[in-house]
């Protein structure tokens, strides 16, 4: 799904003492099928962006458009189609779980968007071992399970959707460095075999820099930038001027640049391509 | 959220009526409120409305910020007006319309009985408005300390009473935030008939009570692994003390409140 934002502005609770400008004039473009990750401070607004995309706020001002659906500052009653479409997954997965058992949860939404569930179940042990949650599992409580468990539930009942908007709001708070890694695998892998378009708001520059063909960074409820990872290597200074980690491969990089006099001008991201030229480059070749 | 009632709302600000002593303004807010059923005269509703807005002006919280945050009780003051009325069969018909007659006392008590609840909710309205609940906490800690001797847990209730305030804003966000992720998930409890609708509340109470439920237990681990143990010998972090400016609050209260007595009836 395409998104479009023109000139967004979100005030929480306006006409009062407690009046809060979230987003001020926020336009941007995320092409569909790509993978866009929103980084930014904590309070820059990436959560008040991203619960536009499905509906949960409607824009003050200006207007958004999510494929099809424009949404603004008036009631659209097609929000119940677009959130058919829209996947969300959310920082806390604790606040949705409700049902008796991990299945019912699992199959609450696509049980109230209406689909056919003799077909979702088919494709239920599938997601399962996707996601990586074991089958023994379904008939047991949602309470009684771990927090990384209770996260690949609320990620296999979005999955089931088929969204093709999925939108992820920091997707691997509190997992442990194996889950987390494996998590983000999961949703590039899932990016990639289907067709769909995701969305990433996380703290971790690393997620972001090796996932993301695009990235949208939020300060103070605008749009500071929007550029492809690699060309963000270019403007590290300013990246780091906002206060932003930089991804250890430019911190790397940039070790390597001043210790060896050698300068990196197409900026490579992985580790592997890193040392490769450093071989050529020890062995008295050129850095390219 | 619910953004239309202001009521138990706290506006955060350095106005004179935010710096009164809480306890003081607890005393005065409960003298104040028996004393509006005891106004009769114009003149002495004239006092009570003159204490009223002159604390709302004081307090420097918008005025359409209060007006507007207290849109639901004007509905209910005007009902109670119009069944005063209505209903009322006493005194004198003023005017007959289509055989209903307008009574002079139904006029008079609808009046009345509006005042009065507007009162009532305007100053208690401004107390919290202008007072953090955990001030409220301890004046009515500090006020009910007497009652220690007949071996009422004064203390504990304050504890209590601090710890469900604090938690308001913090269950009311949550509500927020499941309402959100459930509606994500499809669930919709603002269309379709009322019996759908109740039945989408199960998915927000569910998570919000076991929400709730861990939060009490770590709150009552937290507190025991600091050591905490009841009231006797605690030390305040914010101890309440007496102003100059609080006398002269008291003393100007002290003075309306005579003048109100005097024009009463
Ligand atoms: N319900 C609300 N009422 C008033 N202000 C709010 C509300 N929710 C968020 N805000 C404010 O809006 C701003 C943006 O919040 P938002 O949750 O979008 O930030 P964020 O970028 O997602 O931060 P984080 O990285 O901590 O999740 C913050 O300053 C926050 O205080
Ligand atoms: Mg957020």
């Amino acid at each position: 799904m395409e998104i479009t934002f023109k000139e967004v502005d979100y005030t929480y609770q306006p006409n009062t003492p407690f009046e809060h400008k979230a987003l001020k004039g926020v336009s941007f473009h995320i092409p569909k099928g790509s993978f866009t990750a929103i980084i930014g401070h904590t309070g820059s607004g990436k959560s008040t962006l991203i619960q536009q995309f499905n509906g949960l706020l409607r824009p003050t001002k200006g207007t958004a458009k999510i494929g099809e659906f424009t949404l603004s500052n008036e009631k659209n009653n097609q929000i119940k189609e677009l959130r058919k479409k829209v996947g969300m997954v959310f920082q806390y997965p604790e606040h949705q779980l409700f049902e008796e058992t991990v299945k019912k949860d699992i199959l609450f939404g696509p049980k109230n968007f209406g689909f056919k569930m003799d077909e979702v179940e088919k494709k239920l042990p599938k997601i399962l071992e996707d996601v990586g949650l074991d089958e023994s599992l379904l008939e047991r409580s949602p309470f009684e399970l771990s927090g990384g468990q209770m996260r690949r539930t609320a990620i296999a009942g979005v999955m089931l959707m088929e969204p093709e908007l999925l939108v992820l709001d920091e997707p691997t708070a509190g997992l442990d460095p194996y889950g987390k890694r494996q998590v983000m695998e999961l949703f590039s892998h899932l990016h990639q075999k289907r067709d769909q378009t995701t969305v990433l708001v996380t703290h971790d520059m690393e997620d972001a820099f090796k996932y993301a063909d695009q990235i949208m960074v939020l300060e103070d409820g605008k749009v500071n930038l929007i550029d492809h990872p690699k060309a963000l290597y270019t403007k590290k200074e300013h990246l780091q001027k906002l206060g932003l980690d930089l991804p250890e491969q430019f911190h790397c990089m940039d070790y390597i640049e001043r210790q060896l006099g050698v300068t990196f001008d197409e900026p490579t991201l992985s580790a592997e391509t890193i040392a490769g030229l450093l071989s050529n480059q020890l062995k008295g070749g050129d850095t390219q | 959220m619910n953004q239309s009632l202001i009521i138990g709302q706290f506006v955060p600000g350095e106005s004179l009526i935010h710096r009164i002593d809480p306890r003081l303004k607890l005393v005065i807010i409960f003298i104040y409120v028996l004393v509006i059923f005891s106004a009769e005269t114009l003149l002495s509703y004239g006092i009570l409305f003159a204490i009223a807005i002159s604390t709302a002006v004081l307090s420097r919280v918008p005025a359409t910020f209060i007006i507007k945050g207290l849109k639901p009780v004007w509905f209910i003051i005007a009902l109670t007006f119009l069944l005063h009325i209505l209903l009322t069969r006493e005194g004198e018909p003023l005017i007959t319309v289509w055989g209903f007659s307008l009574y002079d006392q139904a006029l008079l008590q609808g009046l009345n009985i509006s005042a009065r609840l507007l009162l009532l909710i305007l100053m208690t309205t401004l107390l919290t408005l202008t007072t953090t609940p955990i001030s409220i906490t301890d004046a009515v800690e500090a006020l009910l300390k007497p009652l220690k001797y007949v071996r009422f847990p004064v203390h504990e209730l304050a504890l209590m009473m601090s710890i469900s305030l604090r938690f308001i804003p913090t269950i009311m966000q949550e509500t927020d935030k499941i309402a959100k992720a459930q509606s994500s998930r499809g669930l919709d409890f603002t269309t379709g008939p009322i019996k759908d609708r109740l039945k989408a509340i199960i998915p927000l109470l569910i998570p919000l009570f076991v929400g709730a439920f861990k939060r009490a237990e770590d709150l009552a681990l937290a507190m025991e692994a600091r050591g905490y143990q009841g009231g006797e010998g605690r030390t305040k972090y914010r101890a309440l003390t007496f102003q100059p400016l609080d006398l002269i609050v008291a003393l100007v209260f002290v003075v309306v409140m005579t003048l109100f007595f005097v024009t009463r009836t």
